[in-house]
């Protein structure tokens, strides 16, 4: 069996080619059984995000032609140039680095381990992932998992809306108690909006200069539109205010912040100026529980998150490198499997023969004879496969290779030609040789 | 012979530890750093338990009668309260601060001087009334102890937001408002615990026991304005509904009165009351 990756990502491609290669969740089903009708495909799965659509297979043959003509089918011939294949120890290699986010085109974002999650659970539904997509999807979860959890990659937003989330979160919590009141209805002042409306914030106040303007934003956001210049009265009832008005002097007062953080008795007040010029006097910021950031202040913090991410590159690598080294180790126990099964059989066949020979001399045994013999045949054969399957599953790794080459030439054993080739089962078992082969093989 | 003072011992070294991981904490601000601390403070408070449990049952009475045993009270109390918080709200916020309190209440128990030695319980003085007056009040210090830390980092968040010192979110990071919840609600479970505490006490002293104008001693008299100035505080909090950093200013004043109280009152300013 041969592992292989096929893809192609905002890395390779632009957008005109990845459209035509995305599979969105509608298709993938479709796309699955597809894959796997192909010739010598025994498992696939499709990772398909707005940034990559990947094909993952464990196949018979080490090349993706097939795969490639598949492709090239499905998005058009030029897609070819696009294209980017890994194969073996590089298959997980790559994946990991996806789930981590470490491919992703925002570094550390975390969705894509969701999308992996995804892709799995898709490839299982359909049946077209087995043990070894199966697990290599595990460990690409649980290694993205890891990344998180143990290094700052995913810590800190990197945009200006998400900064603003960030920090109102930092300031309030939960935001579904919070109400916003948006001042203008300037673009990135909406998105900020809409992000703190998606994040929880649970009532949003619109003003703008143009009253319909404000009405039709405000019905969008769900919350009430405002007249302009009666702003200041309600401003005592928003927790958090974004202004991004193309006035060309402060609107926002200090006297009018003054009295509003009055009348809410210390309950903070978060101001988010996106407005060049600005639209809020700066010294509304040293008033007591009150918290004034401009757009220059939240770019700069979400650049530094950037940078701060690739630091942390070092870090995630070396825990991808001992994630894929815990995948790799476990792919190559697999071939531990079908060998001692082999050979438990061969041995079951040399115990029946000899038994069948035995019988014919010793006629006349009673029938608690005959299964003393039958129990005490067994539990040698059993005795027997049970130390070489103890050692080959503790020992170092080039340790079991060696002597399991050394049982395959020894037993003439037949899955030694695909050992050989570097091959790995397709579906594998777990049957200690303690239980008899009939019983294994059920 | 107190054989509970190794595991004693054993305490003030895992809260000196943990005080440390959770500052490498500040630093390092992994999971895996912060569950070290926590858990070294868990075995702290551990040691610290048993070692409770047997000299009481050495003693006869709670071990807390003597000033030392008095804060190692305090610090068991605070250990507890923050293991329960953080467990509670999945954050590592508390640790730093608490832990660092707790052991230094545990190093001053260990180092300042026995009193009882030259001034020997009086088993008429000391009854189950006089147990429950002293844990209520001690316990009450536990939990202002953790409401100071939490007042700590409220100025300490408030300051890094109004100065734009950013650091990114953690997994279970408290907000501002969440802290000073929580710095609320311990504040006020300290004071219903000092107004038992008080109560009983006063009750004892009125029964007749005690000759003398007992709401004269300087300790009674330190920890009623210790009362006093938590009282302010939930004035201010729940009925002015003021909330912010002039309300952990009163936190902080509030624990450093109590702090004083049990250090220095009874050494400074002796009386008759016990400890």
């Amino acid at each position: 069996m041969h592992l292989n990756a096929l893809g192609l990502s905002h890395h390779t491609a632009p957008v005109a080619v990845r459209e035509r290669l995305a599979f969105p969740a509608s298709r993938i089903r479709e796309a699955l059984q597809a894959l796997r009708r192909l010739p010598g495909v025994r498992e696939a799965a499709i990772l398909s995000t707005c940034n990559r659509t990947e094909i993952y297979t464990v196949s018979d043959g080490p090349d993706c032609h097939a795969l490639v003509r598949h492709l090239c089918q499905v998005g058009g011939e030029d897609v070819r140039d696009h294209l980017y294949t890994y194969a073996a120890d590089a298959v997980p290699r790559h994946l990991f680095h996806v789930s981590s986010g470490t491919d992703s085109m925002i570094v550390g974002e975390a969705q894509i381990l969701g999308q992996v999650r995804e892709a799995a659970r898709f490839a299982v539904e359909e049946s077209t992932s087995g043990p070894i997509l199966r697990r290599l999807f595990d460990c690409a979860m649980a290694c993205g998992r890891r990344v998180r959890n143990e290094t700052e990659i995913g810590r800190g937003a990197v945009s200006v809306s998400h900064m603003a989330v960030e920090l109102a979160r930092q300031i309030f919590g939960r935001l579904d108690e919070q109400t916003i009141m948006l001042l203008g209805a300037g673009e990135t002042a909406e998105l900020v909006a809409r992000v703190m409306v998606k994040h929880g914030v649970s009532f949003t106040m619109v003003a703008n200069r143009t009253y319909e303007r404000a009405e039709a934003l405000a019905a969008d956001l769900g919350g009430k539109a405002v007249k302009f210049d009666q702003f200041p009265e309600y401003l005592q009832k928003a927790d958090i205010v974004v202004s991004s008005t193309a006035a060309p002097h402060a609107i926002i007062r200090h006297a009018d912040v003054r009295t509003a953080a009055n009348h809410r008795r210390g309950r903070p007040m978060f101001f988010i100026d996106l407005a060049v010029p600005r639209d809020i006097e700066p010294t509304v910021g040293g008033l007591d529980n009150v918290f004034l950031y401009n757009l220059d202040d939240l770019q700069t913090l979400a650049e530094r998150n950037r940078e701060g991410r690739k630091t942390e590159l070092g870090a995630v690598n070396r825990i991808i490198d001992e994630e894929v080294q815990s995948y790799l180790h476990w792919l190559n126990r697999l071939e531990i499997t079908p060998v001692l099964s082999e050979l438990q059989q061969r041995l079951e066949e040399i115990r029946q023969a000899e038994l069948e020979r035995t019988e014919r001399r010793l006629e006349g045994l009673s029938a608690a004879e005959h299964e003393a013999v039958e129990h005490m045949t067994r539990a040698m054969m059993k005795k027997i496969l049970h130390a070489p399957w103890q050692y080959l599953k503790t020992a170092p790794e080039e340790d079991a290779a060696s002597t399991l080459q050394a049982l395959v030439d020894a037993f003439h054993l037949e899955c030694g030609d695909c050992r050989a080739n570097g091959q790995s089962p397709s579906s594998p078992t777990t049957a200690d040789p303690n239980e008899p082969v009939g019983e294994a093989q059920k | 012979m107190n054989s509970s003072h190794p595991l004693f011992l054993a305490a003030l070294v895992c809260y000196f530890l943990s005080a440390g991981l959770y500052h490498v904490r500040l630093f390092v601000r992994t999971v895996r750093s912060g569950s070290l601390a926590r858990w070294v403070a868990a075995a702290g408070f551990a040691c610290h338990t048993t070692a409770v449990v047997i000299r009481s049952i050495e003693l006869g009475h709670a071990p807390y009668v003597e000033l030392q045993e008095a804060m190692a009270t305090v610090a068991w109390a605070v250990v507890f309260l923050m293991l329960l918080v953080e467990w509670k709200r999945k954050t590592f916020s508390f640790g730093a601060p608490a832990m660092a309190l707790a052991a230094i209440l545990m190093f001053l128990a260990e180092t300042v001087p026995a009193y009882s030695s030259q001034h020997p319980l009086s088993p008429v003085v000391y009854n189950n009334r006089m147990e429950s007056h002293i844990g209520a009040i001690v316990s009450a210090f536990g939990a202002f102890g953790l409401a100071f830390c939490a007042a700590i980092l409220y100025l300490v968040q408030e300051r890094r937001l109004k100065e734009k010192k950013y650091q990114a979110s953690e997994p279970g990071a408290l907000s501002l408002v969440e802290i000073e919840q929580m710095a609320n609600a311990l504040a006020a479970f300290g004071f219903t615990l000092l107004t038992l505490g008080l109560v009983l006490g006063f009750l004892w002293a009125a029964s007749g026991v005690w000759t003398g104008a007992w709401y004269t001693q300087p300790i009674v008299l330190a920890t009623v304005a210790t009362w006093v100035v938590y009282g302010i505080y939930l004035y201010v909090r729940s009925i002015r509904g003021e909330r912010g950093r002039h309300n952990m200013y009163l936190l902080i004043a509030g624990f450093s009165l109590a702090a004083l109280t049990l250090l220095f009152v009874r050494t400074l300013l002796p009386g008759q009351h016990q400890f």
